[in-house]
Parts: structure tokens; C-alpha cells; sequence
């Protein structure tokens, strides 16, 4: 009982997680646009969030351990690379605070897309050919390892998606180098991503059920 | 949080992390590595399983436990292996020399 309760917990961290941050940046804007706050502390707060939410995937990816699948990846490596993406990406997180919130707003930018965007090839070089096995499955035996399972390759649709949101994200601050034009296309990419989240998650709910 | 403390107070249970940290073992295997008696091990082993540090899984008739740690757990878990924590052994040593102090005064 108890060790099933430990395993949904990340689940629904990252999916309140993911609203949290949703609510928290319309917030902002919405601060801005009424002129409660000016424009750059609304982007050093945003930076901030971002860290943080870093910080929190990666404190949570090795307990949730979704590489695992018996019988496809060797354990010792899967639950290594694990262990290393978490880390990796709670150095980087906290990073993006120190960067946004000492240093000046266009190079705590620039640097941290940079950061951001070194530390998603690494982690997915580091995963690489895991994720393939974790995303087929394994050979389970049991009903509640097959549920296990199910629920493991979800958690990995998620994170996977969580991934090229912000690679996409990163890449745009990194590539455009004009302000207004940033915040309408990463404005587009939140809704759109927002949107195929909502679709995904149905998906796979409705997926669950099927089985 | 204190169940996770509790946890990693105990230089055996602390082993049993750092042996799962290579590949998941069984209760047997791990059993094997220390001189306590089997019920003495399992009942570590409830311990860090409700702390949610390990997981268990049953294969057949053995129990296979892997490790289950956030990154935050794993650094406390650096911490208490460089420090040395041992909570109980200094609460169970404390309320003696106090005792004495009661009866000689």
C-alpha cells in the first residue's frame, strides 16, 4: 500500500506542477500588464519559477524511476542514468536562480538557455537507447507489474513532452534576439503545448481504461 | 521527513541503501552482506520502505528491493554517511549519567 502511494505521488506532482506554473506566469503577465510590477522583475520572477520547476523535476526523476523495465534495460545503468539526469538537472536549477536573480536580466537569459539547453542533450545522451526500451516495455508477468508498467510509460510520455517544451523554449530565447518577438512565439508554443498536454493526458487515460 | 531521518540514522539501513545503489537485490542477498539475524534485516527493511526510500517487488518467493531516492535524499543520505548520524545510540547513552546525578544528590 504504501509503496503505491509513494509512486503516484510524482505523477500528480508534475501535472499540478505544470497548472501551478501555468496559473503562476498568467499571474505575472497579468501583474505587468495592470502595472503592479514592472516588466523586468516580471522576467526575473519568471526565471525564477523556471528554476525552481527544474529543481523540483529533477529532485523527483530518480524516484520515480522511469526507465525501469524488466527484462530491456539492466537495472544498475537505467537507475545510474536516472540518478544522474536528477542531479544534473537540480545543479542546473540552481543555477537558473543564482543566474536571475544576481546577475544582469540579458545575460542570466542567455546563459541560461544556454545551460538549459546543454543540460537536455546531456540528459537525453545520457537516457538514449534506455528510453526506447522504457518507452516499448519490458516482459512483465504479473497484472500489478503490467498496471506498473502502464503507468511508468505515461510518466514517461510526460516527461518526454516536459523535454521539447523546453528545448523548444530554450532554443527560441537562444535564437531570437528580439524581446516582443520571444514573448509571441513562446506565448503561441504555452498555448499550443498547453492544448496538446490536455489531448495527450486524455489519451492516455483513455488508453488506462481500455486495458 | 523524520521517517526519512529515521531512516538514515542507522549505519546498517545507510549500507543497504548504498549496496542497492548498485543493482536491485533481493532480501536474501542483501541479508548476506551483514551479521544481523534475518528478522532484525526485514525489520530495516520496513523501515526504509515506509521512509519510501526502497521499493519492493515480489518475484516469485524472493522479495526484490530497489532503491527509490530523490536527489534530495540521496545528498541527506551523503550527509548522514559523512557525519555519522546515529540518533538513537546518543538517546539511549544521554539519561544515564542524569540518573546517577539523581541518586548521589
Amino acid at each position: 500500500m504504501s509503496t503505491q502511494i509513494v509512486y503516484t505521488r510524482p505523477l500528480k506532482t508534475m501535472i499540478l506542477g505544470f497548472l501551478g506554473f501555468a496559473l503562476a506566469a498568467e499571474a505575472l503577465a497579468f501583474a505587468q500588464k495592470m502595472g503592479f510590477i514592472e516588466a523586468p522583475l516580471e522576467k526575473r520572477a519568471m526565471g525564477l519559477i523556471i528554476g525552481a520547476v527544474i529543481i523540483v523535476i529533477g529532485n523527483f526523476l530518480p524516484k520515480t524511476r522511469p526507465l525501469t523495465a524488466p527484462g530491456v534495460n539492466p537495472p544498475g545503468p537505467a537507475a545510474a542514468a536516472e540518478r544522474f539526469a536528477g542531479w544534473t538537472l537540480f545543479v542546473v536549477g540552481i543555477a537558473y536562480i543564482a543566474l536571475f536573480a544576481f546577475a544582469p536580466l540579458d545575460q542570466a537569459r542567455k546563459i541560461s538557455s544556454i545551460l538549459g539547453i546543454g543540460a537536455m542533450i546531456y540528459v537525453a545522451a545520457s537516457w538514449g537507447w534506455m528510453l526506447r526500451g522504457a518507452l516499448l516495455g519490458g516482459q512483465e508477468e504479473s497484472p500489478a507489474d503490467r498496471q506498473r508498467a502502464a503507468k511508468k510509460r505515461k510518466l514517461i510520455v510526460l516527461l518526454l513532452f516536459a523535454f521539447f517544451y523546453t528545448l523548444a523554449t530554450e532554443c527560441v530565447v537562444f535564437l531570437l534576439h528580439n524581446r516582443s518577438q520571444i514573448e509571441k512565439v513562446s506565448w503561441w508554443m504555452f498555448l499550443g503545448f498547453g492544448l496538446l498536454y490536455a489531448a495527450l493526458t486524455v489519451v492516455l487515460n483513455r488508453n488506462r481504461c481500455a486495458h | 521527513m523524520s521517517r526519512i531521518f529515521k531512516a538514515l540514522s542507522d549505519p546498517t539501513r545507510r549500507r543497504v541503501l548504498q549496496l542497492l545503489r548498485e543493482h536491485p537485490m533481493s532480501a536474501g542477498e542483501l541479508a548476506d552482506h551483514f551479521k544481523v539475524s534475518k528478522p532484525a534485516m526485514s525489520a530495516h527493511f520496513a523501515v526504509l520502505r515506509e521512509a519510501g526510500l526502497i521499493d519492493s517487488q515480489k518475484h516469485g518467493k524472493s522479495v526484490i528491493y530497489e532503491l527509490q531516492m530523490s536527489v534530495l535524499e540521496d545528498a541527506l543520505l551523503g550527509f548522514a554517511q559523512g557525519f555519522g548520524w546515529k540518533l538513537q545510540d546518543s538517546k539511549r547513552v544521554n539519561p544515564k549519567p542524569l540518573d546517577r546525578e539523581v541518586f548521589n544528590s
